[in-house]
């Protein structure tokens, strides 16, 4: 989705919320899905930096970490080749039980991807001044 | 421009009266004057926020008889996106497999 405000990602998850969680601040945890080496410092005002691929990073600082529902970073790739520089977008992760994020008007899904399993992740990437832009 | 600046782009995008002058040259060409009306601003400060915005790449400019036209480039607010989307899409849906991957294995 969309929205005005920013870039983001709803989807549902096969595992419980702490363990989704983990996935983004243990680093052994997060080579599995989105680098092959990680650095990370997980409290407010950690940095963390990852190599996505050979010879590309990624870094950021953790701004809110609130274990198993919330967890917000800044983030952006060292390389100015891809434009976005560390620091220069902000990446909110909110994770709810799938039970009630189907429940929510409009959250755009009915049911759960994975039956009973539980949790849902909720990705935001973008500045967090665009409001309800653009027109 | 040769390349786009995802950078530049977002420091254009933070402040809200540059915001107001794309959505005002959204969908027609607008002049200097115009955009400082609408937007309660200066012509000196006008002229830089659009050169701000002209950096960046996400505003063109055309040049009619002795006026300057200013219209957003829609093109590059959808890289911007694109951008942020792209990554943050595919790797989430590693994620997905990952833990997917997981559950079967703590199954008896």
């Amino acid at each position: 989705v969309i929205d005005g405000d920013a870039v983001i990602h709803e989807l549902v998850l096969p595992a419980p919320a702490g363990r989704v969680f983990d996935m983004f601040t243990d680093p052994r945890q997060l080579v599995r899905w989105i680098g092959i080496s990680a650095d990370l410092q997980p409290r407010p005002g950690g940095r963390f930096r990852f190599e996505v691929a050979p010879g590309q990073f990624c870094e950021g600082q953790y701004v809110i970490i609130d274990r198993p529902v919330r967890l917000v970073f800044t983030w952006g790739w060292t390389d100015p080749g891809f434009g976005l520089a560390p620091g220069t977008s902000r990446v909110e992760v909110t994770l709810a039980p799938a039970a009630t994020m189907a429940s929510r008007p409009g959250s755009g899904w009915s049911t759960p991807a994975w039956p009973g399993i539980s949790d849902c992740c909720t990705t935001t990437a973008g500045p967090a001044s665009w409001a309800g832009w653009p027109p | 421009m040769t390349r786009f600046d995802g950078e530049a782009a977002l420091r254009a995008l933070a402040d809200p009266r540059r915001r107001r002058m794309l959505e005002l040259a959204w969908d027609r060409e607008c002049s200097p004057s115009e955009l400082a009306g609408s937007c309660q601003l200066s012509r000196p400060a006008t002229s830089q926020h659009l050169r701000v915005l002209r950096e960046a790449g996400l505003i063109s400019v055309r040049l009619e008889k002795n006026r300057r036209l200013y219209r957003a480039r829609a093109d590059r607010l959808a890289d911007l996106r694109a951008l942020l989307d792209e990554f943050w899409g595919s790797r989430l849906a590693s994620l997905r497999a990952e833990l997917a991957a997981g559950e079967e294995g703590n199954r008896p």
